[in-house]
């Protein structure tokens, strides 16, 4: 597959990335973490495969697994919840 | 002379407590697990420790069982994760809320607190519900405990009496007698079956079958929820036997996550999800709390249920020297203490301190005219 640069916003930032990244790829690259603990503990990625569901973000406002989710423009990804 | 008093087969959760009651009575238990503790039925359910009051039987079982539980509380350890969240029983109309207020009577006879709410006030303590909601009853006494940390507990509790554990199968129990898989045999002066709806493996004739459910976990949700709320239709389905059923059963976790069940079906071992019943489910439980329809699901999971036919365990000695603790169905978590206390009174010919009668584990065996 070909790959593009695209322009996508974390968090109300624009960023660049690449569509052979998965959101999951980006949030580390940018070392934002994708969700918080009941705690208040930061999380982030860890099996990268779909089954830890540590990588939950909400992309364009559905509740998503970010390492099965590739980047595409004009994606919003927010990590508030 | 047998080398034990009882070996107990099963380290589910009504076999650890079980061989807890019993090595306090002074017997010299030997608990056989296959696997792990409490890694079957235990594992499977909601944990929910819950009077079940709309049959005369298990209702006196269930609150005798919630007092038992309430005086282990005190020494619980935090991993069992206890929480005192009751339980609001939801109705949708009129027709419902007359359920309500009999089962308000049934809660008084047994001397456990119960308060209808109308809709308005059910909406107030518990913000998730919707417009629908015509009001219910909410039993503050119910709980919810962490199950498979519970039971390794009792286990550990047991092995402090004296009790020995054991991992190894089981491939047949006789009188006096239990023989492994690999030919070892043992001897006991009695034998206990509490291996749920695998108990009749070793008993022929024991009616206790599985009976699948299904269980869903959300992600976490940004209104709280403080109890487990239940339609009021639910005791009904559940104790019911017609071939398949969903009940609206939702439990706050303490990650802010809620775990809805419930669904029976009979399926045999079957562990398949069914994409129709969970979609059944949800939409029941959307009727009720309409924000959860923008909520994912994490995660779906079938588990078994040990269902006898009457919807009553059986606890008592099914044939000379062997006993049977089984078949609690959805009330397994909760019953555990109250059952493994029965069979420790009927065992050391003491009378229960509720009657066992209803239990009796002659009323259902094939060619038997018991009951």
């Amino acid at each position: 597959m070909e790959e593009a640069k695209v322009k996508l916003v974390l968090n109300s930032v624009e960023v660049t990335a690449s569509t052979s990244m998965t959101v999951a790829a980006l949030l580390l690259r940018e070392g934002v973490p994708s969700r918080r603990s009941i705690s208040g503990e930061d999380r982030s990625p860890v099996c990268s495969m779909g089954v830890c569901m540590e990588c939950r973000v909400w992309v364009d406002g559905r509740k998503v697994r970010s390492c099965l989710v590739e980047c595409r423009e004009g994606m919003e990804v927010r990590t508030d919840g | 002379m047998s080398r034990w008093d009882v070996v107990i087969v099963g380290g589910g959760i009504v076999g650890t407590a079980s061989a807890l009651w019993l090595s306090r009575a002074g017997f010299k238990v030997l608990l056989l697990e296959r696997w792990a503790l409490g890694c079957g039925a235990t594992a499977e359910g909601m944990g929910h420790i819950m009077a079940a009051v709309d049959s005369p039987d298990l209702a006196q079982l269930t609150a005798y069982s919630q007092s038992l539980w309430k005086e282990l509380q005190p020494s619980m350890p935090a991993d069992c994760e206890w929480r005192s969240t009751g339980t609001f029983w939801a109705a949708l109309d009129s027709d419902e809320m007359t359920v309500a207020e009999s089962l308000s009577k049934e809660y008084e006879n047994l001397g456990l607190p119960a308060e209808i709410w109308s809709g308005s006030e059910a909406r107030q303590h518990e913000p998730i519900l919707g417009e629908r909601i015509a009001g219910g009853l909410h039993a503050p006494d119910d709980a919810v405990i962490y199950t498979t940390n519970a039971c390794r507990w009792l286990a550990d509790m047991a092995v402090k009496e004296g009790a020995e554990i054991r991992f190894a199968e089981v491939s047949f129990v006789a009188k006096n007698l239990v023989g492994l898989k690999g030919g070892e045999q043992m001897t006991a002066d009695h034998v206990v079956v509490c291996a749920g709806a695998r108990s009749p493996d070793l008993i022929e004739n024991l009616m206790v079958e599985p009976r699948r459910g299904h269980l869903v976990i959300t992600d976490r949700v940004s209104t709280p929820v403080h109890r487990q709320i239940i339609e009021l239709g639910y005791l009904r389905k559940s104790h019911g036997m017609e071939g398949s059923s969903v009940a609206l059963n939702v439990q706050p976790r303490a990650t802010g996550q809620l775990l809805i069940g419930s669904s029976r079906e009979f399926q045999g071992w079957s562990r398949e999800i069914d994409h129709k019943t969970v979609s059944e489910m949800m939409k029941l439980t959307i009727n009720y709390m309409p924000e959860l329809a923008r909520v994912s699901a994490m995660r779906i999971w079938t588990g078994f249920r040990p269902s006898v036919p009457d919807g009553k365990p059986i606890i008592g000695e099914h044939s000379s020297g062997v006993w049977v603790n089984a078949g609690h169905e959805g009330l397994g978590i909760t019953n555990a203490v109250g059952s493994a206390s029965i069979l420790t009174s009927l065992m050391t010919e003491k009378r229960p301190q509720i009657t066992a009668k209803a239990f009796d584990a002659g009323r259902l065996i094939h060619g038997r005219s018991k009951g």
